[in-house]
């Protein structure tokens, strides 16, 4: 089981505990770990796509170097469904098809992660609901069915290096 | 069911140029149009500006209220989260055989900066708290509904092209007992 799947594991597992007994801490552990698992699923694939497996260790810095902020912007680019264009992709790189369905949810669905996460890590003031959890954890499952679609397509080596580089390759 | 169109929505927050303090629509009206005729100039259908919008008005600071103000007054100053609520408001109406959800008990919408400083609108659906459960256990089937409608919401209010970061979440709404208490 890779990292990422371990992680919805336990994203799963903390969203699903007795609604009446569970506690905050574990409904925003679930949130969080629901968001990492949607992270680290799309930065192994960047960092196959991108780095070989070879000296050992390569591929791993390579994941590592991945940002989220960066990842934000372009999920963010890529959230509309049927589009032909998006936000600063080179003029030089044309986007294959319009951006798919899956495509389009895997890029609002990581935002939306990224910025649940943030708030279940540090916003005190916010009371989380376990329903919060569940729906967080239901939508990075969908990012995972999506992306096993999506993973094959032309459109998706394009996504994989803009999580990578989009924020350099306009220099 | 109609058309999206961007008249103002009763309840939400304006200001008017020349006035302190922030107003709140309390009522939406349609007036027959005093110009009824076309005159020699006019080409085309008749204009949309014939269809004409009042509102009432009543200030969030005191008891004044002012009545038959048109909605497309330029003295009319709507904050940026107006377009979302029309567009909301536009999918009560089920356009297109799209489906607004009944355990959708209300919405809020914010516009603030998201946690990495980007300029947002947050638009969070308040869904009716036994909606989530079936036979006291959460239902995933209604979970993925649920979550079905906000990426749907999601796609409408990217299609507003605002230049904002758009989050559409949903979450439970507090019990009437639980507010009351």
């Amino acid at each position: 089981m890779s990292l990422a799947e371990e992680l919805l594991e336990h994203a799963r597992f903390l969203a699903n505990l007795d609604p009446r007994t569970t506690s905050q801490a574990n409904i925003r552990r679930a949130i969080s770990a629901a968001y990492y698992a949607v992270f680290h699923l799309l930065a192994a694939e960047v960092a196959e796509q991108v780095s070989p497996d070879s000296p050992a260790g390569l591929r791993e810095r390579t994941q590592r170097a991945l940002e989220h902020t960066q990842m934000g912007k372009v999920a963010k680019a890529f959230s509309q469904e049927g589009a032909t264009r998006v936000k600063d992709l080179p003029d030089d790189i044309v986007l294959p098809n319009p951006v798919s369905r899956e495509l389009a949810s895997i890029g609002n669905r990581f935002k939306e992660l990224q910025d649940a996460r943030h708030a279940a890590d540090y916003d005190v003031s916010k009371y989380f609901y376990p329903t919060d959890a569940l729906t967080q954890v239901q939508e990075a499952e969908e990012v995972f069915k999506d992306w096993k679609i999506e993973e094959t397509s032309s459109n998706a080596t394009v996504f994989l290096a803009s999580l990578m580089f989009g924020r350099s390759w306009n220099k | 069911m109609g058309d999206l169109n961007f008249d103002p929505i009763v309840g939400e927050e304006v200001r008017l140029l020349g006035r302190q303090g922030l107003y709140k629509v309390v009522r939406v009206y349609m007036k027959p149009p005093t110009r009824t005729w076309r005159t020699k100039g006019d080409v085309g259908p008749p204009s949309p500006a014939l269809r004409l919008v009042f509102v009432d008005l009543k200030s969030e600071e005191s008891d004044e209220v002012l009545t038959d103000v048109p909605a497309d007054s330029e003295r009319l100053k709507f904050d940026e989260t107006h377009p979302v609520r029309c567009a909301i408001e536009w999918l009560k109406t089920n356009p297109n055989g799209r489906k607004y959800p009944d355990f959708i008990i209300d919405y809020d919408v914010e516009a603030r900066s998201d946690h990495a400083g980007n300029p947002s609108i947050f638009v969070r659906f308040l869904v009716d708290p036994d909606y989530f459960y079936e036979n006291g256990r959460a239902s995933q089937e209604r979970i993925a509904a649920l979550n079905e409608f906000t990426y749907q919401v999601q796609q409408v209010l990217l299609g507003l092209d605002l230049d904002r970061w758009i989050y559409v979440r949903s979450g439970e709404a507090r019990r009437a007992l639980d507010v009351a208490s």
